[in-house]
């Protein structure tokens, strides 16, 4: 989104001022840090209130920090925001109270329209100065729903609100995949009768066909440096892994399995290798083979399928492994090589998708025949519900920016 | 820029509901550019590897209506033809030797079963196989189009064996220019 924000920011950081027993980064525990709200001004105003009440609430929302009173805060908020007309003058400070020094403190002017994005990159950027991992407030994730029947692409904000809807085709689409900077999606579409690649820019409201090759074109998943989309075609008489240069269109093929079908390319971190679902040995089943080509290798051994592999930026893969009947969440660390099952409830838990902190993930949960989204907080394995319509959500993408 | 052609592809900003607290969905339609990217790549043409090349997307023509073709069915996660369905190809290929003006489009689905983007590369995979016997049958390559809906398009929207083993199927449209 664009933000319209004449913003001021000062920020400063602190030293000195990190609790010692803060662990840092995705997979240990994180102490929720206790912070108080209490000396923030906030007045009366509607608009002002709104304000704080959205800090508190994503402060809560996303295990980095506890709201607490002021007697046993590590960090105290402090200044205040007044309303003029439509604008709004906002000075937020976080102290540590220990130190009594500063750790953030941010200057905004604006427009009140703009007051729910302001609350989510301040606690972004709390997030980030006190546990140096960026946070996922201000994030939003993409998804595929189906409100009458016929699906379309949807948007919502990582904290449940603003929901919106990118398209009225009321045709299949597939896996939307973020542009890793840019306000663009990519997906597959039915829109021309057949699986076809789209990119749609959603600030300007305009979508493009990127590949409509003979059979199908699906799976896209945008490198880390935004100039290489992985994709799968079937142009050559089987599906396979390609990647497509970005805008020139060069392909490169990357697997070569011509009587097995691939599905779902998701690039590592470093922009290196591919993960990606493959039937070579039986049955759908998770590979890793690098983006220069090569032979694959498997990394999922349990489970009777496997699908939908998301590779986080720590470097740690989510997908849904089928385990005695049901899609559950298995997290898998190509270093250590080890997995670990995250859900077992007896429904399908499908398309995980890694926040940009590494800790949360949001996924499609499937009772039957209808999904709804959650999202799961990978520490303490508590789960928030995202979609709250009714309606049949899935294919969740969540944004890095 | 580009002209806007068509009422539906007007921007909209429909407020759909006001279930969220504070905040509506809105609702927009892009605009369609111009096509890009298409029909400039070779298509590989060699089937080094036993496959064969899908031909460039042609124009369908009139759907062909005085014969119909019966489903090919398909074990669960499988793309193999099952010995007992490859007559419904055979009778495909006949007709289509008989009537050398005519194309196919072979339609692969799947049961709603497992991941969605898995499905829809195995309803290709379906497509593809039937493709491939009806190539072996003596029918050229670039008369037959495949095209997958993954688990989109149940014939049966029930659950149960029953229902999934009607889904997973490969379906013939034939067309005439």
């Amino acid at each position: 989104m664009i933000r319209f924000l004449i913003i001021i920011i000062c920020l400063f950081a602190c030293s000195s001022g990190f609790s010692a027993d803060i662990k840092i980064v995705g997979e240990g525990k994180t102490q929720a840090v206790p912070i108080s709200t209490q000396a923030f001004h906030a007045g009366a105003s509607e608009s002002a209130s709104l304000f704080l009440h959205i800090v508190r609430v994503n402060l809560d929302r996303w295990g980095w920090f506890r709201v607490s009173d002021a007697a046993s805060a590590s960090y105290a908020l402090q200044g205040g925001i007044t309303i003029s007309g439509s604008q709004f003058s906002v000075d937020a400070n976080v102290v540590n109270v220990r130190t009594g020094r500063s750790v953030i403190r941010q200057r905004l002017r604006g427009e009140t329209s703009e007051l729910r994005m302001v609350a989510l990159n301040f606690v972004d950027a709390l997030t980030e100065a006190i546990h140096e991992v960026p946070g996922v407030a201000s994030t939003r994730i993409a998804f595929v729903g189906a409100l009458h029947g016929g699906k379309d692409l949807f948007m919502v904000g990582a904290d449940g609100e603003a929901m919106m809807q990118l398209t009225q085709d009321a045709v299949p689409c597939f896996g939307p995949s973020w542009h890793p900077r840019q306000d663009v999606l990519y997906y597959t579409s039915f829109v021309r009768g057949f699986p076809d690649i789209y990119r749609l820019d959603i600030e300007r409201g305009r979508r493009s066909v990127v590949s409509r090759e003979s059979g199908i074109n699906a799976g896209t998943s945008v490198s880390p440096d935004g100039n290489r989309l992985a994709l799968i075609l079937s142009r050559s008489g089987n599906p396979e892994v390609y990647i497509r240069q970005q805008p020139k269109g060069e392909l490169t093929r990357v697997t070569h399995t011509a009587h097995f079908a691939e599905a779902s390319p998701d690039w590592s971190p470093d922009g290196r290798n591919l993960v990606f679902v493959s039937d070579m040995q039986g049955g759908p089943h998770l590979f890793v083979v690098s983006a220069d080509g090569g032979k694959p290798r498997r990394i999922s051994r349990s489970g009777s399928q496997n699908v939908s592999p998301d590779w986080g930026p720590d470097g740690r893969i989510i997908y849904s492994s089928r385990r005695y009947g049901r899609f559950q969440l298995v997290v898998y660390h190509p270093q250590t090589g080890e997995e670990k099952q995250l859900t077992t409830a007896p429904v399908d838990h499908e398309n995980p998708s890694w926040g940009r902190d590494g800790r949360h993930v949001v996924y499609a949960k499937r009772d039957g025949r209808i999904s709804s989204l959650y999202i799961m907080d990978t520490q303490t394995g508590t789960e928030i519900r995202l979609t709250t319509r009714a309606g049949d959500w899935y294919f969740p993408a969540w944004s890095l920016h | 820029m580009h002209t806007i052609t068509a009422p539906r592809f007007l921007l909209s900003i429909v407020l759909v509901s006001t279930l969220l607290v504070g905040f509506g969905c809105r609702s927009r339609q892009p605009i369609l550019d111009g096509e890009q990217g298409n029909g400039t790549d070779m298509v590989d043409s060699i089937s080094l590897d036993g496959t064969y090349a899908l031909a460039p997307r042609g124009e369908f023509g009139q759907p062909v209506t005085e014969v119909s073709f019966e489903n090919v069915q398909f074990s669960y996660d499988s793309f193999q033809i099952p010995p007992i369905e490859r007559a419904k190809i055979e009778a495909v290929a006949e007709f289509m030797l008989d009537n050398p003006e005519t194309t196919v489009l072979v339609d692969g689905h799947c049961d709603e079963r497992g991941s969605r983007e898995y499905n829809l590369s195995l309803g290709e995979h379906r497509a593809l196989s039937i493709r491939a016997v009806l190539i072996s049958l003596g029918v050229a390559g670039d008369r037959i189009q495949t095209r997958s809906f993954g688990s989109e398009q149940p014939l049966d929207p029930g659950t149960g064996e029953a229902a999934w083993r009607r889904n997973r199927r490969g379906e013939f449209s034939l067309f005439r220019p």
